[in-house]
């Protein structure tokens, strides 16, 4: 007996045959053992059979296209089938196995806990973040749409991202897995929602309004992490493709950003100085003299002169 | 005049711009209009202006005084126009006077600015009152008093001679002066007027002259009965009826005899003339501020320094009153000098301003009290950034103790220069102070200081810092 597998790209199992006898053959044709509607396969293009020692071997009746060993560039007049590798035909994935093929043994279901109670317990966190940033910076008189808002946009924009790798997930893998998607898009909000409070705090803290330009650069470096996780809950294969995704995916944002950011300095100049303040108790540098800030400051005119004589536009 | 020194400096500063570049857009300046205008002038010309026999001397005519003084004075009486040379056509127009037998003639530098700055792409002409037209050659600029000598391409065989009390400074409050020029590209135009001294709180002087001063009469001259200049027109109050601004007439001659000794400029080396001017008037009007010394104002806990000088206009406002209720407490004390100066038609500098805001809570917790400082008092320049006069500014900020500290609060301090791009040394200067030793209470103080070295900026900062206080 033995089982023909026709595979997807993803090596999912499309369809699958079973073939009473020791020997088969595959074409487009309708004397096979098995018919493939694929264009490119010949009417009879493959036969699968037994070497002397009773293991299955493929071989290509004389096809233009030829027969094709998974991970092996050169196309081959005849292959040993071990029950692992797919071959190729024209455009379309096959996997022979023995009808003693071995399979691996059956796996307990694991009976993982909940995952509810830590989704639930980030979102309050996200939120509560908000909440607490909006009240911190709510000087004028009460609105109830000062404190709805931000939540309402942080919500978005986790539901949103969510969702679309929750349809990419089920097109793709054929499951939604919509639990690790949400826990990957509430920690990835969580991460930007802290690292945000840390560069406000910093700026102030430090006297260094460069940090509040770096949330972007980290934003992006957060996106970019995030997606890569996604992908590969949607699929374990090709990591490197999609490491190499979300480094490219947060790298040309950063360049496109900064592009961006360059061109407004130079034509709306906007200044450069940190805008949020926060308590006195905040700050961490420590005071400079006077007679050291007048320093700081006429050091600073070399530059100002260079980037002047530099800007002509 | 506005005293709202939070987003409104425009209006207000426009005001005091010279009369041919007032802040209403005024078609009849445009070329574009000029059809319209011609026909104006055709019919004015035919109302207004008399057949009058030759008048030798305005002392000797008959008639009424005015008719007088405009007979004898149309034949010195010049229109100058700034013309785009590509298109042969004029851009803005305003007036001038002869003052000499050898052609030359005195009028405004912010009707020659363009072809100071630019004389690849502007060429001045002029037309006079008997329809004589030629071109000028600009001789001469006195940024600082807004004045201009140039020449005609011809002998003049009649002109103007300065009032010797003018030239004195001695001119009766109350006299009765004649401006003259072409107002609105209509036609020379005599207009009568009171003298009313020198403006007060007033870096520049100025003559304060109630009259009817109108665009296109900038650089025109104002003269007394017995027809001898006094001042030179050049600007106009808006928002006002009939407070219009001469020159007196003193820096014009000084300018008229600068400009007869020396030689002839080129004319592309008027733009850094420009630049040292500048240069020379920041570093005259900031140590004069200096000299003048500073005041200290109380505010809650501190004290702030206050310019003594007395060409600064105080003001005070509170948001006590406002709808609704405020939760924290919002007094701000300031002091800018009134007057701009012209240096294009797109650039005007040379303003100072201080203010102190003292912010208190009421119900606001500290971060939201910091909150309501950083956006109610932003650390913010004045006027508008023109990339064509200014490069990128740069800013620096730290926390920052004066000594002794037993006196000073530690203030947070941010510093924003941005340089000239035209005009070498030159910057405009933002000084922000917070205090730092409250929660809940601060005093926030600005100073901006427009078109200074960086030295002068250093040492102001330094003096503006040193002033900011414990009340003691």
């Amino acid at each position: 007996m033995i089982w023909v597998e026709i595979l997807s790209r993803q090596r999912d199992v499309l369809t699958r045959h079973r073939i009473a006898g020791d020997s088969l053959t595959i074409g487009r044709g309708y004397a096979n053992d098995l018919v493939l509607d694929d264009p490119h396969v010949a009417a009879d293009h493959l036969r699968i059979g037994r070497d002397a020692d009773g293991a299955l071997v493929a071989e290509d009746l004389g096809s233009v296209n030829g027969l094709y060993l998974e991970g092996v560039a050169a196309r081959v007049p005849r292959v040993a089938l071990d029950g692992h590798s797919a071959i190729r035909i024209g455009q379309t994935l096959l996997r022979i196995r023995d009808g003693s093929y071995v399979v691996p043994a059956e796996q307990p279901i694991a009976i993982r806990r909940a995952r509810w109670p830590l989704l639930v317990l980030l979102s309050l966190i996200i939120l509560g973040i908000e909440l607490i940033g909006a009240w911190r910076g709510d000087f004028r008189e009460f609105k109830a749409a000062t404190y709805i808002q931000p939540l309402l946009i942080v919500t978005s924009i986790v539901g949103i991202w969510v969702t679309i790798w929750t349809l990419v997930s089920r097109i793709a893998a054929r499951a939604a897995r919509f639990e690790s998607h949400l826990l990957i898009g509430l920690v990835a909000m969580l991460t930007v929602s802290v690292l945000n409070e840390f560069l406000d705090f910093g700026a102030f803290a430090f006297s260094m309004p460069d940090l509040v330009e770096a949330r972007f650069a980290l934003g992006f470096i957060v996106i970019g992490a995030a997606a890569f996780i996604h992908m590969r809950v949607i699929g374990p294969t090709r990591l490197r493709l999609k490491l190499a995704g979300a480094v490219a995916l947060p790298a040309l944002l950063v360049g496109y950003h900064s592009i961006i950011d360059a061109d407004q300095q130079r034509t709306l100049d906007p200044p450069t100085y940190v805008h949020l303040l926060l308590p006195p108790a905040v700050r961490l540098t420590p005071l400079r003299t006077e007679d050291q800030f007048l320093k700081d400051l006429g050091a600073m005119k070399e530059r100002i002169d260079t980037a002047r004589a530099a800007d002509k536009p | 005049m506005r005293l709202d020194p939070c987003g409104l400096w425009l209006y207000r500063f426009e005001g005091e711009r010279p009369a041919s570049q007032s802040a209403e857009p005024h078609p009849m300046n445009r070329r574009f209009f000029l059809p319209l205008a011609g026909a104006l002038v055709a019919s004015a010309g035919l109302r207004v202006v008399p057949a009058v026999a030759q008048t030798p001397s305005p002392d000797q005519a008959p008639g009424p005084i005015s008719e007088r003084i405009y007979n004898a004075a149309k034949p010195r009486l010049l229109q100058v126009r700034s013309v785009l040379a590509s298109a042969d056509r004029q851009s803005s127009i305003g007036s001038a006077f002869m003052v000499s037998a050898d052609g030359l003639a005195i009028t405004n530098y912010h009707v020659v600015s363009q072809f100071a700055l630019e004389p690849e792409t502007y060429r001045l002409d002029y037309t006079a009152a008997d329809g004589r037209k030629g071109v000028l050659q600009l001789l001469a600029v006195d940024v600082a008093d807004d004045l201009a000598v140039v020449k005609v391409d011809q002998p003049a065989p009649e002109f103007f001679e300065f009032d010797p009390q003018a030239l004195a400074g001695v001119l009766p409050k109350g006299q009765r002066l004649y401006a003259m020029g072409n107002p609105l590209d209509l036609g020379f135009t005599i207009v009568d007027g009171t003298n009313n001294g020198l403006v007060e709180r007033s870096y520049q002087q100025r003559i304060h002259f109630s009259g009817a001063i109108n665009p296109g009469m900038s650089g025109g001259p104002a003269v007394t009965e017995d027809g001898r200049i006094v001042g030179i027109n050049v600007a106009k109050q808006l928002g006002s009826d009939l407070v219009s601004f001469l020159v007196p007439a003193q820096f014009a001659a000084a300018l008229l005899k600068k400009a007869a000794e020396g030689p002839v400029p080129a004319p592309a080396s008027f733009q850094a003339e420009v630049g040292r001017q500048l240069y020379a008037w920041q570093d005259g009007m900031y140590h004069a501020i200096a000299e003048a010394g500073f005041r200290d104002v109380a505010s809650g806990p501190y004290q702030a320094p206050e310019p003594s000088a007395p060409w600064f206009t105080c003001w005070a406002r509170t948001n006590e009153n406002e709808v609704p209720k405020p939760r924290a407490n919002d007094n701000t004390t300031g002091c800018n000098t009134s007057t701009a100066l012209f240096v294009a038609n797109d650039l005007t500098t040379g303003l100072v301003l201080m203010s102190h805001a003292h912010l208190k809570s009421v119900d606001l917790n500290e971060f939201q009290f910091a909150t309501f400082a950083s956006t109610t008092h932003p650390a913010a320049g004045i006027g508008v950034f023109h990339r064509k006069w200014q490069a990128a500014q740069a800013c620096h900020e730290d926390f920052v103790q004066a000594e002794p500290a037993a006196e000073h609060p530690a203030v947070r301090v941010v510093w924003c220069a941005r340089p000239y791009r035209t005009f070498d040394g030159l910057y405009d200067v933002l000084v922000q102070a917070m205090t730092q030793d409250r929660t809940g209470e601060a005093l926030v103080s600005r100073m901006n200081l427009q078109a200074i070295s960086y030295e002068n900026a250093l040492s102001l900062t330094r003096r503006f810092l040193d002033g900011i206080r414990w009340k003691s």
